[in-house]
């Protein structure tokens, strides 16, 4: 990794008041590629994304978004450089599919647009195109399943046009064909886009196929950090998770391979 | 449907000339549209004119900006709390001006500086409440949108108390006018004062107006609409005072009017959808002529007497409300 990364965090420490923190924390995340942050619940996986992304303020160390340090950089200009898609999240209020798309292009508004630019138009048609969810463009978010309403989330995102993408826990509460349908498109759209993604994870057998590289956190540290055959080891996760784990090659695709055994 | 929205629009602003209109021709003294053509030209006779000029424009051009404000501040409310059944007289500023009212009145200083006190009282109580919540917003006691919420519900228990507290000390006349004054009337106003409150809540409409997409990203969410590049306290704070100026004002020239607030914006946003590039006039429109339409029925169902208008808004927007939210129930989460 060469060139400059497009997130970089050095030896960062931060948290909530009164709370858990999460301490020197070191990760790099480079053009084009996915990076997985795994742990057990509660480990400071999400914390380490909001700091990341800006949203929580650091207690020490240095964030970085493509050599420049995020704290001087202006709201406005990091939301056209980079998207986050929360947990699954709904709205108590009526919004069609490609209305809440179009939200992604408020950071790119010049001036007093009262009127939706063909530009902006076209990039959430394309957008929606990309991640398969132009289909249902005309319904109401509410409608959709899981599933869809993860696609759109990520459509919307897109429609930032980032170059970091930062994802918490995308694949939560959807089923197999879906979990693979979502990794698969952020996969895709990390190497065709050069997006810099940045995604939490639970399955570690989701982090094994579809992350370049991950980051095994602990207690609010990083606990292992290097590609899915460095750290998915049966001795690290087992020190980890506490749990008697199994690993062994993936028989298509050679990754690791992770199961407790009965 | 929201596709149609341009259209819908229009429809409700074709909806608020008609309704202006038709108050302004129908009353105890009903004006033909070949009368109403000569006194808009000057050439009406004496008591035509006083009746057009100097009671029905005035009252109808005030029910068109409370009716438009109520509703407006509705808008505002449920977007910088996400919740569809936050209305102005939520947040404590209503409590605060009727508290003021009553005071005013229980110490009898209406009888010696006119109906200017009433204003003048309510418009002081809703400013303080205001500023009591600015204060503990600036000095960073309000961590959450939720916690000002809160403290308005609470704001509101304790002037209702204090309210009850100062009726059961009034005299019987005194209470008799404060409970009037709750109920809500358009009938103490003149030219001027319309004029202005319309103005005031037409500026105030334009001003939002042009922050419609920050309106739209804090239906995200307080973080996504962050991630979105908006600066997010700084834009719920400046939605709150405007919310709280038109709560301000509306209560403070008219009483208390139940329901415009929150019927209006939930039937509004079945019709043209959440975008608020659309629900923001639509409900400030709509709002007016529902109002207006009220106060028509308030005037005429047992006429030459009135009913108060309050009691007729809460009435027929409650009933709507129950319709909007059984009709297509399934889509709305409320």
């Amino acid at each position: 990794m060469s060139e400059t990364p497009v997130i970089k965090l050095t030896d960062v420490s931060c948290g909530y008041r009164g709370g858990f923190s999460v301490n020197h924390i070191s990760i790099d995340v480079g053009k084009g590629t996915v990076c997985g942050l795994i742990g057990p619940n509660g480990s400071g996986k999400t914390t380490i994304l909001r700091a990341a992304s800006g949203s929580l303020p650091i207690r020490s160390g240095k964030v970085e978004m493509e050599g420049a340090e995020i704290t001087g950089i202006k709201r406005l200009d990091l939301a056209r450089k980079m998207a986050f898609v929360m947990q699954e999240s709904s709205s108590p209020f009526d919004m069609n599919v490609i209305e809440y798309v179009l939200l992604g292009r408020i950071p790119h508004r010049k001036g007093i647009a009262l009127a939706t630019s063909q530009q902006d138009m076209k990039i959430a048609s394309e957008m929606l195109e990309t991640t398969g969810a132009s289909v249902f463009k005309e319904r109401n978010l509410n409608e959709l399943s899981g599933g869809e309403r993860q696609l759109v989330h990520i459509a919307r995102a897109l429609t930032q046009q980032p170059s970091a993408l930062f994802l918490d826990e995308p694949t939560n509460h959807l089923d197999l064909s879906h979990q693979h349908q979502i990794m698969t498109l952020v996969k895709k759209l990390s190497r065709e886009s050069s997006i810099a993604v940045t995604v939490v994870l639970h399955d570690l057998n989701i982090a094994a196929r579809f992350c370049d590289r991950l980051y095994l956190v602990n207690h609010g540290k990083i606990h292992t950090s290097g590609t899915p055959e460095e750290v998915l080891k049966p001795e690290i996760l087992e020190s980890v998770y506490g749990a008697s784990i199994l690993s062994c090659p993936d028989p298509v695709n050679g990754k690791p391979l992770i199961f407790i055994p009965c | 449907m929201k596709n149609n929205r341009p259209l819908i629009l229009s429809i409700l602003i074709a909806a608020f000339i008609a309704s202006a209109v038709l108050s302004l021709l129908i009353g105890t003294y009903c004006i033909g549209i070949d009368r109403f053509i000569e006194i808009i030209s000057g050439r009406g006779t004496f008591s035509e004119n006083n009746i057009f000029f100097g009671l029905r424009l005035p009252r109808i051009l005030l029910a068109l900006a409370v009716g438009g404000s109520l509703s407006l501040a509705g808008v505002l409310l449920q977007a910088i709390f996400r919740n569809p059944l936050v209305e102005p007289y939520t947040i404590g500023i209503s409590g605060g001006a009727s508290f003021a009212v009553c005071l005013v009145v229980s110490a009898g200083l209406t009888g010696f500086m006119g109906r200017f006190s009433v204003y003048a009282a309510g418009f002081t109580g809703a400013t303080i409440v205001i500023a009591i919540l600015y204060l503990l917003n600036s000095r960073g006691r309000i961590k959450n949108i939720t916690t000002l919420l809160l403290s308005g519900i609470m704001m509101s228990f304790i002037f209702s108390s204090l309210i009850m507290l100062v009726l059961a000390f009034s005299k019987t006349e005194d209470a008799h006018g404060i409970l009037f004054w709750l109920m809500g009337s358009l009938e103490h106003t003149d030219l001027k004062l319309s004029l202005f409150a319309l103005l005031a809540s037409l500026i105030c409409l334009t001003t939002v107006f042009f922050f419609f997409h920050e309106l739209d990203a804090l239906l995200l969410g307080e973080e996504q609409a962050g991630y979105l590049g908006i600066d997010v306290p700084r834009a719920q704070f400046r939605f709150f005072i405007a919310a709280a100026f038109l709560t301000a004002l509306s209560v403070s020239l008219s009483g208390i009017i139940a329901f415009v607030g929150l019927a209006i914006p939930l039937i509004t946003r079945k019709l043209i959808g959440s975008n608020h590039r659309y629900l923001l006039p639509a409900a400030y429109f709509s709002g007016a002529a529902f109002l207006a339409l009220c106060d028509l029925a308030a005037r005429t169902i047992i006429s030459p007497m009135e009913l108060p208008v309050g009691v007729i808004t809460g009435i027929i927007g409650g009933i709507l409300f129950v319709w909007a939210l059984f009709n297509n129930g399934k889509k709305q989460n409320v």
